[in-house]
């Protein structure tokens, strides 16, 4: 239903109101024809006969109504292109509840879902008017609100949808699952919402932030498809590497400290090849929260952040498919009822078309490059207390190369397969709960030498059992409580050489088995209107399991002894509290402060010593005997205030973070194909800090954000760089990103976002020696340089081919990535030549009088892409 | 029209790759004797080279002279001296061949410094020669096969050496043009960065040139060396690099490069006309 | 005689045919599905809610410009002092200079309505012009056709053409007059209780949804809505 209304609800227009001595109702109607605004009230409620007077200079309309009504304790809200005025019922109420004889609380409970697919709507908020009370849907949609025996007036709100209303008298236990509509009013979608929203948020979590499948469409993808690791990139103290990687580094830690969660199990290596695309079909998703200051006691396992995806479980009510076809890659999404409002599937499928780039590509070797993903989801409602969800996931990723002859040369493939299943259960309408099982693995290929086949392979599996209960005690506690199991499994790394001759006198490398126990308690606590506390309590248990051989080795890191473990028997074991703390305050209607203590603790880490924007050959491996666990200690402080007179909203956070037992490696590290291969792990310690600002404007057609980050990330190894602090190689202090969307009626939309990175930090030579031939790089201190700082504009627009009212959607979205096409280099060389053809060559020559050229590789420049995307 | 268009659609967009650039180091000037030659198993003039550290790419390294230097196994001592002076170029007095089984020490005395490093030898062993083919469109041969990068047995280096100069047609040239001297190697490690090496340059040879491949055998100190060595070199600047780092040494403080000890076996032929 | 038949065989049928081509065709502008807007020969705008038939020749040749109503319509008539505009219903007959006004033939209890806006009209049975009832802007007439009455009025109901304009205003309007006038016009069937029924509002509705106006009612005056399948019932507490 399209509104051509000719009075907009602007209560930021500026008028000019003097009056003396008029009746309150007169001046109500003056207000609304100076500021062309409909007003609707009982008149026989409010004192519209009180004579008053106002002097009031091109002031907005808000602030004259605050300055008219509030004193007069009339309360007013915009509810559907009207100011709605009522008196302040907060004295009656009271009065109401004196007379109430008993203090019986009953609970309301149910869930929120969208009225026009079914799908559930995750982190909306419910508060009750006039009250301070209120809760959030959690992350299957439900909620649930305790409360003494009343009338109320509940408001349930999410972003992109209208607010929706309810009066209950609350008399005893009640069932209400709301459905709520999509927003058609001028109030533009806000592309991220921070979970900071005054007077509709209760969870006190600090740096959080929350996208909605509808936020996350609007962030401009690469490849006119839109990203879901890219649109991280968009979230101030998240830094991405640079172009063509998915590895992302949170707040100082490095990028294996990041927990990808997709419907609760783990996904290892989160991209598909270059890191242009991200592992999940993004209209698969519902909804997806990333947490990097604080994790809830609920979360544990990694350092630095946790991004908690959650697909969509198709619509419950029609069938539809939608999907987006480009020239680097196609997906289609196909979903629908099973059973009409109780059981739904969604499947969701993409694959690479890049083959054709080998023609364009003249410096690299050819190549040969593929991958698919496929994502498929049923759920099931059994009746109001169970619902089932099956997911299944499996991603694919091949890239070789290929010699003159089109003979692979060499290549490496992996794939990530997770499956789970859940079941939610409410046990009562305050207590609700979720049991998971799930299976995650992620494997990795590399072909040494295809001819001969040799493979190198690694693989990281862990299957997990976990329950997590919530209890809603009453409006002020929350209470959260889980159980979690899991069997991991990992290949550090294996050459399997078939039918060779060189029959390997090699030790093949043992796999590692570890059981993990997790418990965790915590409670989100208010106390009063303006103070919130979230406490909690991880303990995790790591044990390493035979059978296996454990090497020990001496202080300089020489092997000494190895022993054998038997089957199944323990042979190093680490338990390690972890306390979460935060606290919320709220200053005044718009303005909060929050604090927050974190330890967490990583007892699976990758091991690679090489520096590359590209998901290098990944060693996953547990701590042991020879590896401590990675602890980190984090404190962060933050303000949140909505910007005097304005539509914008500002937020400032400073963190401190300090890495124990960090990770670092022996120069030269041989990771590979090593069975000693902790014995070049070297550990010390890191720290870091940062500021994060960002200012946001979020309504009507125009919205954006800029965002700046100052963040430094030292680390100090007492066996690397004689001991000396060094900064890590993803320390970037500067850091800014500018977004800007414009929408241009109903078919058009804008947007642009550039971005800004200090270069990464390198280590350049000092000085140079000659030995048989080669010219070798002397160094001084680690990272003791800089590559040349990283920025890019991305543009696109958006043309909607359709009218909004039709049921078949399309769209074509041309992107333009890297717009003004900068070469942003990922490394610089001194080892290379440029040959008779022009070519930059490594010099095979080694008498030759060759001259080296330092060199600058750099990923990509400008790509364009025009994709046409569609809905049913 | 439509193929220009293309033409410069393909060029702006996928220009993405390596660019020569303009670097300033931070330099710093070093001091370190740098030891560069290899004392092998064949009975010959056997010689080490002496120089010190450059701070610019390119330049021309200092030589290290005055210097005495002694290598010896635990029965004899072997005296190296400066031939021609002031080249840096220490050539032994007598000819004499590495053994296996002995341990040899080096010892150099340049100003006060005293500098000294330790080696086995590791025994030489047969081979099967390389493997050349045409270019294919050209008259030209390359390499297309030496020895397998990985072997979990013995690791070696493989020293070719070209030699073009005699062939018609190419005596004029100037004959430093007409000889190339490749390095191989076989490896008992497998790294990241060298599956994902870099394009090396090709050189492509005449017929009637002639190769001599050379084998030397390495000691797991020296592979180890030879390994970060190519991790700074020939296999630094691919997709995926390894952190930099000094490459090891085994000559005390004050020493950098390698005292290598090796044995040898060499085939020689020529590419028929 | 035989010159005589020739002449009538010959002339009386071209009489009739010259007749008929000379004679205006009648048209016919029919609001059946939804609101439709038209403009008559004249440069009259003319706008009928769902359901009214408007039947008007294709041109005002004679002295008077005659239109024919069955339904609601509203009517802005060109000035044209030479020619009135008379739109007629069965017997009755409601005739202007240049005017705008609404009329509804079928309005409750089988009477006509006539709510003028600005200029003038008279309203008068068949020819009897000299019984005719003018009104002022601002003036509504009822009308009972069968029984030849007439009373007139002021016009009190502001949102008379809220069907066309989509714009609902109340000032002080009690709650059983809002829902007649949502149901009237968007065919809603909205059930009150009593007790609401006297609660007074004030309000602004704007090219808004039945859903939509609801909403906000229920906001104000903390209402409990539900809705079945076919209709909705609207109660709650008594208002002040």
């Amino acid at each position: 239903m399209l509104s051509h209304s000719v009075f907009s609800q602007d209560l930021d227009k500026k008028i000019t109101l003097i009056v003396h001595k008029q009746s309150l109702g007169a001046v109500i109607q003056k207000i609304g024809d100076e500021g062309k605004i409909f007003f609707s009230y009982n008149p026989q409620s409010l004192p519209l006969d009180m004579k008053i007077s106002v002097k009031a200079r091109n002031k907005t309309v808000r602030e004259i109504l605050d300055l008219v009504l509030k004193k007069n304790r009339i309360d007013y809200f915009v509810l559907e292109n009207q100011v709605v005025l009522k008196m302040n019922q907060k004295d009656q109420t009271d009065k109401f509840r004196e007379q109430v004889p008993s203090a019986m609380k009953h609970t309301i409970s149910g869930y929120l879902k969208d009225k026009a697919s079914g799908e559930v709507l995750i982190g909306a908020n419910i508060y009750i008017r006039d009250t301070h009370l209120g809760t959030t849907t959690n992350a299957y949609g439900f909620y649930s609100l305790t409360l003494p025996a009343n009338s109320y007036q509940m408001v349930f709100s999410y972003i992109g949808y209208k607010d929706f209303l309810m009066k209950i008298n609350l008399e005893k236990d009640e069932e209400a699952t709301i459905e709520m509509e999509t927003s058609s009013l001028a109030i533009k979608e806000v592309v991220i919402q921070s979970k900071n929203k005054q007077e509709e948020t209760r969870n006190s979590s600090l740096g959080e932030f929350q996208f909605s499948s509808k936020t996350l469409s609007q962030i401009p993808g690469f490849a006119g498809d839109l990203d879901i690791i890219k649109s991280l990139q968009a979230v101030p103290g998240i830094k991405s590497y640079g172009d063509g990687s998915s590895l992302f580094y949170v707040r100082g830690g490095n990028s294996d400290q990041n927990l990808i969660l997709i419907d609760e199990a783990p996904i290892y290596n989160p991209s598909h090849l270059f890191g242009f695309f991200s592992v999940l079909a993004p209209d698969a998703i519902n909804e997806m929260t990333v947490y990097k200051g604080d994790f809830p006691s609920k979360y544990g396992g990694r350092l630095s952040s946790v991004i908690d995806i959650k697909a969509r479980n198709g619509n419950l009510k029609r069938f539809g498919f939608s999907g987006n076809i480009g020239p680097y890659a196609s997906e289609i999404t196909l979903e629908g009822p099973i059973i009409k409002d109780k059981s739904s599937f969604i499947v969701s499928g993409r694959m690479s078309t890049l083959n054709w780039l080998n023609d364009l590509n003249t410096s690299l070797k050819s190549f040969d490059i593929l991958f698919y993903d496929v994502n498929a989801k049923v759920n099931f409602k059994l009746n109001t207390n169970n619902r089932f969800y099956l997911t299944f996931f499996y991603g694919y990723d091949h890239f070789g190369q290929t010699n003159e002859s089109s003979y692979p040369t060499s290549g490496m493939s992996w794939n990530n397969m997770a499956g789970t299943f859940r079941w939610n259960h409410t046990f009562s309408n305050k207590l609700f709960s979720n049991t998971t099982i799930c299976y995650s693995r992620y494997q990795y290929y590399l072909y040494i030498d295809n001819e001969q086949k040799d493979v190198w392979n690694s693989a990281i599996s862990g299957l997990t059992f976990k329950t997590d209960f919530t209890w809603y005690l009453n409006p002020k506690n929350t209470i959260h409580e889980g159980v979690e199991i899991t069997d991991h499994n990992s290949n550090p790394g294996n050459v399997s050489l078939p039918d060779n001759q060189t029959d390997p006198a090699a030790y093949p490398i043992a796999k590692y088995h570890s059981m993990e126990y997790d418990f965790y308690l915590g409670n989100d606590m208010s106390i009063g209107k303006r103070i919130t506390i979230g406490y909690g309590i991880r303990l995790p248990v790591w044990q390493d399991l035979g059978p296996t051989t454990v090497y020990h080795f001496d202080g300089y890191h020489n092997l000494i002894d190895s022993s054998r473990v038997s089957n199944l028997s323990t042979y190093s074991s680490f338990i390690s509290p972890e306390p979460r703390i935060n606290f919320r305050y709220m200053l005044n209607d718009r303005s909060s402060l929050k604090a927050s203590y974190n330890r967490t603790t990583q007892f699976l880490q990758v091991l690679s010593s090489s520096v590359s924007p590209f998901t290098s050959l990944e060693v996953w491996a547990p701590c042991g005997p020879n590896i401590k666990p990675q602890k980190s200690d984090q404190v962060s402080l933050g303000y949140y205030s909505q910007v005097f007179r304005t539509k914008l909203n500002f937020s400032a956070e400073i963190f401190y973070n300090i890495f124990h037992d960090h990770i670092d490696y022996k120069d030269h590290a041989n990771l590979l194909f090593n069975h000693l291969l902790e014995g070049e792990i070297r550990d010390g310690k890191a720290r870091s800090y940062g500021i994060e600002l960002i200012l946001r404007k979020t309504e009507n057609n125009f919205t954006g954000w800029i965002g700046y980050t100052y963040s430094r990330t030292f680390v100090q190894t007492p066996e690397v760089n004689n001991g000396k602090e060094y900064p890590a190689f993803y320390d970037r202090p500067h850091n800014v990103c500018i977004y800007l969307s414009y929408t241009a009626g109903k078919h058009w939309a804008f947007s642009a976002n550039w971005l800004y990175m200090t270069g990464g930090a390198i280590t350049t030579p000092v000085g140079f020696f000659y030995n048989n031939g080669y010219s070798i790089p002397i160094y001084g201190d680690r990272n003791n340089d800089r590559l040349p700082d990283y920025h890019r504009l991305d543009l696109s627009v958006k043309w909607t081919l359709s009218k909004p009212e039709q049921r078949y959607q399309h769209a074509l979205i041309l992107t333009l990535y890297n717009a003004y096409g900068r070469l942003n280099p990922f490394s610089v060389n001194f080892n290379k030549i440029q040959d008779g053809n022009g070519n930059i060559v490594v010099p095979s020559n080694l008498d030759g009088e060759y001259q080296l050229i330092p060199t600058t590789i750099s990923v990509a420049g400008m790509i364009p892409s025009l994709n046409y995307q569609f809905k049913f | 029209m439509k193929k220009m268009i293309l033409y410069f659609l393909i060029l702006l967009s996928f220009s993405g790759c390596e660019k020569k650039t303009n670097w300033q180091l931070k330099s710093q000037a070093s001091k370190l004797v740098v030891v560069d030659g290899i004392i092998t198993g064949e009975l010959k003039t056997q010689s080490l080279t002496l120089t010190f550290p450059v701070t610019e790419l390119n330049a021309k390294p200092a030589p290290v002279t005055g210097a005495t230097i002694l290598i010896s196994d635990e029965d004899s001592v072997f005296n190296m001296t400066e031939q021609p002076a002031g080249s840096g170029v220490y050539k032994s007095v007598f000819p004499f061949l590495a053994r296996e089984g002995k341990n040899y020490s080096l010892l150099i005395f340049y100003g006060d410094q005293v500098i000294s490093a330790k080696s086995a030898m590791a025994p030489a062993s047969v081979f099967n020669f390389l493997v050349y083919s045409k270019d294919e469109d050209s008259e030209l041969y390359h390499i297309s096969w030496v020895a397998s990068s990985f072997s979990t047995e013995a690791p070696a280096m493989w020293e070719v050496l070209l030699d073009w100069s005699k062939v018609p047609g190419y005596q004029q040239t100037d004959s430093a043009k007409s000889k190339a001297r490749l390095l191989f190697y076989t490896l008992s490690t497998l790294d990241v960065s060298e599956i994902f090496a870099p394009s090396v340059e090709k050189v492509s040879f005449p017929a009637g040139t002639t190769i001599n491949e050379i084998r030397y055998s390495m000691t797991p100190e020296y592979a180890e060396f030879i390994r970060e060595v190519l991790q700074e070199t020939q296999w630094q600047g691919g997709l995926f690099n390894t952190i930099p780092a000094n490459v090891p040494t085994n000559l005390s403080p004050g020493g950098a490069g390698f005292f290598a000890v090796c044995g040898v076996y060499s085939i020689s032929q020529t590419v028929p006309q | 005689m035989r010159i005589a038949a020739i002449i009538l065989i010959i002339v009386i049928p071209s009489f009739f045919i010259f007749r008929n081509l000379t004679r205006p065709e009648q048209k016919q502008l029919n609001a059946t599905l939804s609101i439709k807007e038209g403009k008559l020969p004249d440069g009259t705008s003319v706008t009928l809610n769902k359901g009214a038939i408007l039947e008007y020749p294709s041109s005002f040749k004679k002295n008077k410009r005659n239109v024919k109503l069955n339904g609601e319509a509203w009517f802005e008539v060109r000035h044209d002092d030479a020619k009135p505009f008379i739109v007629t219903s069965h017997n009755v007959r409601v005739e202007v200079l240049g005017t705008s006004f609404y009329v509804n033939t079928n309005a409750a209890n089988n009477t006509m309505e006539v709510i003028l806006n600005s200029g003038s009209v008279a309203i008068y049975f068949d020819d009897h012009k000299e019984n005719s009832l003018f009104l002022s802007p601002g003036e509504k007439a009822e009308i009972i056709p069968g029984q030849e009455k007439m009373v007139k009025d002021i016009n009190t109901d502001q949102n008379y053409r809220a069907w066309m304009t989509q714009r609902f205003i109340f000032n002080n309007t009690p709650l059983v007059t809002i829902v007649a006038d949502l149901n009237k016009v968007y065919h809603a069937n909205l059930r009150i209780a009593t007790p609401v029924s006297y609660c007074l509002v004030t309000a602004t509705f704007d090219h808004q949804s039945v859903e939509s106006i609801l909403h906000v009612l229920q906001a104000t005056l903390d209402l409990t809505i539900s809705t079945h399948r076919t209709w909705t019932d609207i109660s709650g507490n008594k208002c002040n």
